[in-house]
């Protein structure tokens, strides 16, 4: 740090003072200040809270003593739970709380910050601010590195943060960010501590309290800003029944197991500690492999409630044009699919209250309910009047609404649909891999997978497929699909997004690729998409779920990953780069699709 | 200067121990009854005194049990099997020199050095199933060494010097596949000082004198070398120079490189040496660097000719206690800087410290009562934690207002750092009892743990961490192996230096519930040997390579620095006579031939 505000000192000629000054205020901003009766007394409010919106919250205690064990030890701990929900800190905060175990540091997003009295609670909680985004701000970087890195290496308490970086909206993991991670990882890389341990936490909900916002955010209408006046106004969820949550402590990861052939910290013994050393390529590579490996076990760890599966249940009738279904085929289709989602392993979370339809339905609401017999998908659920003021189709909401209830399912079944979508008809072992590497690259952004697994979870998911009777191997090379009911439903997965990104390379092709020079901004390509989607409105329980804002961005990036495109972050401009490639991608997208349509 | 006393006669077994460290007459020894630990023999300080704390220190700080007691096996001599005899060898070296012998207990003696695996394979007769050495020579001039190597090269004979036998890095130790004769050189009948020069203050000396006798050999003639290594009792003048020894008081004579005038070694191609006793040289390359820490792969060390002092006026110790190792660190650091080097300066850390205490004898009833009040001053009064405070013991050397001069500054030093003067006795009992704390290791195996310590040195800025690191990652081994007893582990700073430090690690563990002991041993030698060097710290800082640091070797001097050292190896010793395989390991005449292919 103070080398950086010399040099900074130098380069903006500004006195040192000053920004020493700056600097402090940085500090104060940043810094947690956490104070235990205050913990104990929101601990009270929070139980209070949560008596009253959820129904129960279930927690694995498999894990439980190791994490106890390495907070005790004082030894570097991070904790990494999945980020689905606000209620992500509090419950881990509580739960350490309750089983004695020294509560976390939290890295939180500044927006808490500004929030009146709840920025200042948070703060004496245990949380720390960091803004949003901070690239270029020298002074800033090094005081956060600073900061955080004295937290890991001291070891008092756990630091807590999230790998996503910010709630997902899609009910689905994110990428993982890995700037936090990469910071603290830094102190084992230097040999500052002989080991960090990250313990990932899962935790997943029936139902969660941000659903409606989220569910308008990715429709393209921004979430209001964090507020103290907003959450009083938003006191109204007390009121709803958000159902259960899991808590599940996944197994303790040692970085140094993970890192071992891997990095070599040798190489940095031979640069002084005064001297800041930037990430070697090999402690960049096994920074994202640990990072993925993480929010797999995170995936591995997230339990499934059989409301989720009855939304990928009603998709596919919806899919077909079928609004409404009879409440026995319903029930049918739901225990068959929970059966097969648990051979595919998933973890099920099936019981007497959860089991029941009315139950199912009331977690899906307002989207869906019953109605004389039927199961019925709303067509215009209550609360999306609005939209169409904004040109939006009120099926879309319910669409995308069940599309994230979907989404739960889509990490234990993701290769199995991938390798559904690609085997049509007999085609060779090495043939389906082949095409099952194409379509993983171009949903690369989409889902988390780790760049150098493609033959392993190719031949996992194949061989679980086998095992299961659902495809079959013929004279030892040749792949087949038996199970064909099986089939249809992997491939319902995997479809709405296939569908998104073949209308949005379109409209990409359309409008970037015929002139090199011209560029878009981020915002209005997407706009554009979503307009392009909704003028096929003819067909919109087909393409309704298309609008959805978080995967057409994730095409975009999928096609920069692909060197198709080029982002330029400071100005917020696409390019095309290479128009003939596009096509050619285009192209075997379409054929990989064209099938279903 | 032929009948001198000497430390053990030319039958070692006759006073030392077979199968541990140091004279038959000296061991720790628990009487049951009383429950109190007693030290054996008359020799040393402690000797014949009870001490009461230390059992009791056993029992807490490493869970020792009275009831698991893992005594050492008789030696049964007859299983050793028959040498592998060249009878025309064995007659032409007897033409030359007198004393040969092919008696199994000598063979036995001359086959291992001090490492916790070699006593361990010996106390429980497993060494029975080791290589050893068929015969041992002992030469008594230069002479004798010169025709022996030349036999040795004539007969394809193996040969591996060894003068005390105190190696802590396996040199000693044969190569299981060696199928030539291998004889054992035991150095020390060459115990001459053929002359001290007092006007050049340097003396020639052959390389086979123990270390306890140069000294008080020299000493009455009013000189000592100043070379104190822990090991002084047993070690030899040719050991030092062949493993790069290091002394206690380096900071007024120096290490074993600093104090070496004239070399002689007897190679395969003949001798090597200079033709002036200079005290510095510009003849490219020192060759003097090659005979230093050859650990025996190139040739014997016959002659030495070493820097002498007038023994000093003056010698005082002192001590200082620190409330926390950083501290303890940052004092030293200090001092360095500041280009104040006493004679010797030690950092022992809390656990070494607490040990030292246990070690008390505790005559009377007044030396506890002050120990007390020593008590209450230091937790209450200056908020020293005894759990936490270290203790720095200093010895001061030479003239006596030089001395006093040092003295004061010191101690002001100490003062910044919050040091407090813990009086003169402490810091000397700390110096008197290394000799006999080697003994413990012995007695810790007679209640089935496994001891040993390792050494490194690392740069200032990296001490701290290396150290917290290193106990770190041990106590995680020890857990991750299976080990259900608390292991030990004690580091001192036992150098300081310019730009750096040595550090010195105790560590111990119960092995009762191991299947394997020896392969946890290496594990956790080998672990520690990997967090010492992630941590920026050398593969041995006076210890040696030996065979059980060889596989660090490259990555410490690189691909090429090994290279070179086997290329010296293959020019000096064609026919790999000298086939103790240290440091470079096995490098015989077919990969010679390898590489000329």
């Amino acid at each position: 740090v103070v080398r950086v505000m010399s040099t900074l000192a130098q380069d903006t000629s500004a006195p040192l003072a000053q920004i020493r000054r700056e600097a402090a205020t940085l500090l104060e901003e940043m810094g947690h200040r956490f104070s235990g009766i205050v913990l104990n007394c929101v601990g009270a409010l929070v139980k209070k809270v949560f008596r009253r919106i959820v129904s129960e919250v279930t927690v694995h205690r498999d894990n439980m003593s190791a994490l106890k064990r390495l907070s005790d030890s004082k030894k570097p701990l991070l904790i990494v739970p999945s980020h689905r929900s606000y209620l992500d800190f509090i419950l881990v905060t509580w739960l350490l709380h309750s089983y004695n175990i020294t509560t976390p540091i939290i890295a939180a997003g500044q927006d808490f910050m500004s929030m009146k009295v709840v920025g200042s609670l948070l703060r004496r909680c245990g949380a720390f601010f960091i803004r949003r985004s901070f690239g270029k701000d020298k002074l800033y970087w090094a005081l956060f590195t600073e900061y955080t890195q004295s937290l890991v290496v001291r070891g008092e308490a756990p630091l807590e943060f999230f790998i996503e970086g910010t709630r997902s909206r899609t009910g689905k993991s994110l990428q993982p960010k890995l700037g936090m991670l990469t910071v603290c990882l830094e102190p084992y890389f230097d040999s500052r501590v002989s080991d960090i341990s990250i313990c990932p936490i899962t935790l997943s909900y029936e139902k969660t309290v941000e659903e409606h916002l989220h569910i308008l955010e990715l429709m393209g209408i921004p979430k209001p800003c964090e507020s103290t006046s907003g959450l009083i106004q938003a006191r109204h969820i007390l009121n709803n029944s958000y159902g259960a949550v899991d808590v599940r402590v996944g197994a303790p990861i040692s970085v140094k197991e993970m890192a071992r052939g891997k990095v070599d910290r040798k190489a940095r013994s031979l640069t002084p500690r005064s001297v800041s050393v930037p990430a070697t390529p090999s402690e960049r590579t096994f920074v994202r492999d640990l990072a993925h490996s993480i929010i797999t076990q995170q995936q591995s760890n997230s339990v499934v409630f059989p409301c989720a599966v009855l939304a990928a249940v009603l998709l596919q009738y919806v899919q077909d044009g079928q609004w409404s279904v009879p409440i026995r085929q319903v029930e049918r289709e739901v225990i068959w699919s929970c059966d097969l989602l648990i051979k595919l392993g998933c973890h099920l979370r099936w019981d007497t209250t959860r089991s029941r339809l009315d139950h199912m339905v009331g977690m899906l609401s307002p989207v869906v309910s019953i109605d004389s017999g039927m199961v019925v998908v709303d067509q215009s659920p209550p609360g999306s009047e609005f939209l169409r003021d904004r040109g939006i189709e009120a099926q879309c909401y319910s669409l995308i609404s069940l599309g994230r209830r979907r989404n739960e399912v889509m990490h234990m079944t993701i290769h199995a649909a991938m390798i559904a979508k690609v085997m049509y008809g007999t085609k060779s072992r090495d043939q389906v891999l082949t095409e099952y590497s194409a379509i993983r690259e171009m949903l690369g952004q989409e889902f988390v997978f780790m760049s150098h697994s493609v033959q392993s979870d190719f031949n996992q998911a194949v061989e679980l497929l086998c095992n299961l009777g659902i495809v079959t191997e013929v004279n030892g090379n040749v792949l087949k699909f038996k199970d064909l009911k099986a089939r249809k439903f992997l491939i319902c997965l995997v479809d709405p997004f296939l569908i998104t990104y073949l209308d949005s390379w379109n409209v990409c092709l359309s409008s970037l690729a015929r002139d090199p020079e011209n560029s878009e901004t981020l915002k209005n390509i997407c706009s554009r998409i979503q307009n392009h989607i909704h003028s096929r409105s003819e067909k919109l329980y087909k393409f309704g779920e298309s609008v959805n804002l978080n995967v057409i961005q994730n095409s975009i990036f999928s096609l920069a990953k692909l060197n198709v495109l080029h982002v330029d972050k400071s100005r917020k401009q696409i390019y095309c780069l290479n128009p003939d490639l596009l096509s050619d991608i285009l192209n075997s997208l379409t054929l990989i699709v064209r099938p279903l349509i | 200067m032929d009948d001198q006393e000497r430390a053990f006669p030319t039958k070692r077994q006759k006073s030392l121990k077979w199968n541990g460290w140091g004279y038959k007459d000296s061991q720790f020894l628990l009487n049951e009854q009383s429950g109190v630990i007693e030290f054996t023999g008359n020799r040393y300080p402690m000797s014949g005194s009870a001490l009461p704390y230390l059992f009791n220190w056993f029992q807490q700080e490493l869970e020792g049990n009275i009831d698991t007691q893992t005594p050492a096996q008789p030696l049964d001599i007859s299983k050793i099997p028959p040498p592998v005899s060249c009878e025309k060898f064995n007659e032409e070296v007897q033409q030359w020199c007198k004393f040969i012998s092919e008696d199994p207990e000598d063979r036995l003696m001359h086959g291992h050095g001090h490492l916790c695996e070699e006593i361990y394979l010996l106390r429980n007769n497993l060494y029975l199933d080791k290589r050893i050495p068929d015969v041992v020579i002992y030469p008594s001039s230069h002479g004798d060494v010169e025709q022996i190597v030349k036999l040795a090269n004539k007969y394809n004979v193996a040969l591996i010097p060894m003068g005390g036998g105190t190696s802590v890095s396996g040199a000693l130790i044969c190569p299981e596949n060696e199928t030539r004769t291998i004889a054992s050189l035991d150095m020390t009948e060459m115990n001459r000082i053929h002359w001290i020069d007092p006007e050049n203050l340097v003396a020639k000396i052959e390389a086979g004198i123990i270390g306890q006798d140069l000294e008080r050999r020299l000493q009455k003639e009013g000189f000592t070398t100043g070379h104190q290594p822990d090991s002084l009792e047993f070690s030899s003048l040719g050991g030092w120079v062949a493993t790069r020894a290091s002394g206690m008081k380096k900071n007024v004579y120096g290490n074993i490189e600093d104090l070496v005038i004239g070399l002689k070694m007897v190679t395969s191609m003949g001798t090597i040496e200079k033709s002036c006793q200079v005290p510095r040289i510009s003849s490219g390359p020192d060759i003097h660097e090659i005979i230093l820490g050859s650990e025996g792969i190139l040739g014997v060390i016959t002659e030495v000719t070493i820097k002498v002092k007038p023994i000093p006026e003056c010698t005082k110790y002192g001590s200082v206690l620190f409330a926390c190792i950083e501290d303890g660190i940052d004092f030293l650091q200090a001092i360095s800087r500041q280009g104040l080097y006493p004679a010797s300066v030690r950092l022992l850390d809390n656990d070494q410290l607490r040990f030292g205490l246990a070690l008390k004898s505790g005559k009377g009833l007044i030396e506890r009562f002050s120990n007390n009040i020593k008590k209450i001053y230091l937790s209450h009064l200056k908020g020293f934690d005894p759990l936490k405070m270290v203790l720095c013991t200093i010895v001061f050397e030479g003239a006596k207002e030089k001395v006093h001069m040092e003295e004061v500054t010191i101690m002001k030093v100490a003062s910044q750092f919050n040091g407090i003067s813990a009086g003169e006795e402490n810091g000397k009992t700390g110096y008197l009892l290394t000799f006999s704390i080697a003994y413990l290791r012995d007695f810790g195996f007679d209640f089935g743990y496994l001891s040993e310590s390792f050494e490194t040195s690392v740069p200032w800025d990296r001490v701290k961490d290396l150290i917290k690191n290193v106990k770190e990652n041990l106590t995680t081994v020890c857990a991750n192996l299976g080990i259900s007893r608390n292991p030990y582990c004690a580091a001192r700073v036992t150098q300081s230096y310019d730009s750096g430090a040595c550090c010195y690690f105790y560590f111990g563990f119960y092995y009762g519930d191991l299947s394997n002991p020896l392969e946890a041993y290496t594990a956790i030698e080998e672990s520690s040997r990997e967090e010492i060097l992630a941590n920026g710290g050398s593969i041995s800082h006076h210890h040696g390579v030996g065979k059980v640091r060889a596989k660090f070797l490259e990555e410490t001097i690189s691909p090429v620095g090994k290279h070179t050292l086997i290329a010296i190896k293959k020019g000096l010793d064609p026919q790999n006579i000298f086939a103790s395989g240290n440091i470079i390991g096995l490098v015989g005449p077919t990969s010679l031939l390898q590489s000329k292919l």
